[in-house]
């Protein structure tokens, strides 16, 4: 053994290459150059942002904050049962098995595990949140490692101190930080509180899911309606799913979740890729702060940093309850037909069509879009990312050619009328009311709503939406720009018809014969 | 770990004096890690500069999970097979060319001790797997299992791989390595 390590030594040490100041310049200028044609490529930014507003909105964090109270307040409990030597031991009464899973919990020291969530819309479209936290769970601390995408944005400790416990906020994207004392709080963590709640929960549950893979393992899954465990609704709904083999938690769906002022929208609250008997690191939990980070609340760098990105914005006094009766109304729309621009677009839940133009009025292309989902219950909350499916059918009849391609739930072309709901959840955030007209024959009101109220979007980018007076829905919508010669661009959705009769096979592709297949990338 | 997050952090919002840091921070041991496969200056200095063009060219959407270190490691691993895929369809129309080429050109400023000379040769000596796993582990600090993955092979047959690596080594170099050790 003696000479293995002394190789495994001389390589890390003694293997070293040096870069000459030649090739260190050289390869440096190389960079920087591409780095310089690469920025000067990249395009504009031209559609309106609204991914980082919708997750770093407050309101959605303080959706979450309550539910990630209330799943600890609340607890869960799991079952195992009679059938430890039975196949399905999922099958039993979970007295039977339970303890043995509560025994197994009592083994777990440490917990590693991820948390994040997913937007659901009621036409069919989810969105992944880019924002996701790594959480890390150990006897009386833990710490949580918050992520934009790949980015880490932030950490939060709570450590121990005498028997207090410190809370320290660390913002990467604010270069700030914070500290908080808990009084009396030390000593009461338990890395696994939460799950030997849900393992106590078993019994109450309202059936079995039956066995699904996650991260490579066969797991069962128990449903409960959060109404048996708290003073919830009845159509929250939480999915534990637990290891066939270990009996351990491996997913925990919480869905049908509120995103308070967002009633567009619900969102399903994850928590996965748990790690069990992880040894982590003392100095892990061992604040650490760089050096120039200002002690202040993210919120307040945000609200200043916002001021001098947006500027002043101006806010109309909208009737209360407007917002509600517009989305009410839009949530109830079974079917509708619209034009925008050169396109007409044909939609009902699930399942989209939209026909291009040409100027002379000739059909040049339609694109049909169908959601298969594992349920296709009308508040989505069975949603489920891996079995998440639209499949895009794309008829070019000026080249005679189509193509096919399918998306998952990660990235997938939005429904129509998520962009209408989106601007809908909006509407208390207007900027100023345009006062009654007549469109199209509709007595309609009208509102302006800039395109800050929901993103870092540019002075000059903004709705005008004109809604009917009696039924609240949407009658003609405008969004402006400012392209980049100081030109407005106006792009509008007008000539609705709620509810419209469609012909029954408007949403089944229809491709001519003779028309050849073509890669999508190449459409 | 934390330096390397702010790092990704800041270049990703197009930081040019984040990539200057990850530039220092990552050349010598890149160049290590291509040298080391490749056992050729100048294709080792390509394939690092290519990594971070690439890199930089991400920037906008690069999704990296895990260590900085790691992906950059993966990366020249990456590069490297191209190339050497590349040389492979090359070789028999072009060999004498490429031998040819091979000598330091007069402005080569990659610096090797004697002993990391040696050591190179001998890590060249080699099969391609086995080299791969004992330059990943241990200039790049991977570990077996992410090693694994990269090589699409079980952990277990890195871990041999690794062995039989630093047996024919230790048989190459024979008694040099104690004399340094010391």
């Amino acid at each position: 053994m003696e000479p293995i390590r002394d190789i495994e030594e001389a390589i890390r040490k003694k293997l070293h290459v040096t870069a000459g100041s030649t090739l260190h310049d050289r390869v440096l200028a190389r960079i920087r150059h591409a780095q310089e044609q690469y920025d000067e490529t990249t395009p504009a930014l031209t559609e309106p942002v609204t991914r980082r507003t919708i997750m770093k909105s407050p309101i959605v964090k303080f959706a979450a904050a309550v539910v990630v109270i209330v799943s600890i307040l609340g607890g869960v409990t799991f079952w195992p049962g009679r059938g430890s030597k039975n196949a399905k031991w999922w099958l039993g009464p979970p007295a039977a098995w339970g303890q043995e899973i509560m025994d197994s919990l009592e083994k777990v020291k440490t917990l590693v595990y991820r948390q994040r969530f997913v937007f659901v819309r009621p036409y069919g479209s989810t969105h992944v949140s880019g924002s996701w936290e790594r959480c890390y769970e150990a006897k009386d601390m833990s710490r949580k490692d918050a992520y934009y995408d790949s980015d880490l944005v932030g950490i939060q400790y709570n450590i121990p101190d005498g028997n207090n416990t410190i809370r320290y906020d660390v913002s990467f994207e604010y270069q700030c930080f914070t500290t908080v004392m808990y009084e009396g709080g030390a000593h009461g963590h338990d890395p696994v509180k939460l799950l030997r709640f849900y393992v106590g929960l078993l019994d109450k549950a309202d059936r079995v899911l039956g066995t699904e893979m996650f991260e490579g393992r066969k797991c069962v899954g128990f449903e409960i309606s959060a109404d048996k465990y708290g003073n919830n609704p009845k159509e929250w709904i939480d999915r534990i799913w637990f290891d066939v083999a270990t009996k351990l938690p491996v997913r925990i769906e919480k869905h049908n979740r509120p995103a308070t002022d967002h009633p567009e929208q619900t969102f399903t609250f994850i928590q996965d890729q748990f790690e069990y008997y992880v040894e982590l690191p003392v100095d892990m939990f061992t604040p650490q702060i760089p050096e120039g980070f200002v002690n202040t609340h993210p919120d307040n760098i945000r609200a200043e940093r916002e001021r001098q990105e947006k500027g002043e914005m101006v806010f109309a006094d909208m009737p209360a309850g407007l917002k509600d009766e517009i989305v009410a109304a839009l949530k109830e729309v079974k079917t509708a037909i619209y034009r925008e621009g050169s396109m007409v677009v044909y939609l009902s839940r699930y399942v989209w069509r939209q026909d291009t133009y040409s100027e002379e009025g000739k059909l040049r292309k339609t694109e049909w879009f169908a959601i298969e989902k594992e349920d296709m219950g009308e508040t989505s909350w069975d949603f489920n990312d891996k079995n998440y499916r639209l499949t895009q059918t794309i008829v070019n009849f000026e080249n005679s050619s189509y193509t096919q391609a399918v998306h998952g739930a990660n990235s997938h072309p939005q429904h129509p009328m998520d962009s209408i709901l989106l601007l809908a959840g909006y509407v208390d955030l207007a900027d100023r009311m345009l006062g009654n007209t007549n469109i199209e024959g509709i007595e309609c009101f009208g509102l302006e709503l800039s395109a800050k109220k929901y993103g870092t979007n540019p002075d000059g980018m903004l709705h005008r939406l004109w809604f009917n007076v009696e039924t609240k829905l949407p009658v003609r919508m405008e969004f402006e720009w400012l392209r980049d010669d100081g030109k407005k661009s106006v792009m509008v959705k007008d000539h609705f018809d709620w509810n419209a009769e469609l012909p029954a096979d408007i949403f089944t592709p229809q491709i001519p014969p003779d028309f050849t297949f073509v890669e999508p990338d190449r459409m | 770990m934390l330096e390397d997050e702010l790092l990704k952090w800041k270049f990703k919002r197009g930081s040019n004096e984040a990539l200057t840091c990850i530039y220092e921070k990552y050349l010598e041991p890149m160049l290590t890690l291509a040298m080391g496969l490749l056992n050729d200056a100048d294709a080792a200095e390509d394939v690092v500069q290519d990594v971070f063009v690439s890199f930089v060219k991400s920037r906008h959407n690069f999704r990296m999970w895990g260590s900085l270190s790691g992906y950059l490691a993966t990366s020249v691993v990456n590069r490297v097979r191209d190339h050497q895929r590349r040389l492979r369809r090359q070789a028999c129309r072009d060999t004498e060319r490429r031998i040819a080429a091979e000598p330091a050109r007069p402005d080569q400023a990659v610096i090797l001790s004697e002993q990391a000379k040696l050591l190179t040769q001998a890590v060249a000596g080699l099969p391609d797997e086995q080299r791969e796993v004992v330059l990943l582990r241990l200039k790049a600090g991977m570990k077996f299992r992410d090693i694994a993955k990269l090589q699409q092979t079980s952990i277990n047959t890195v871990l041999s791989r690794y062995r039989y690596g630093l047996e024919r080594l230790r048989s190459m170099l024979d008694g040099e390595v104690k004399e340094w050790n010391r």
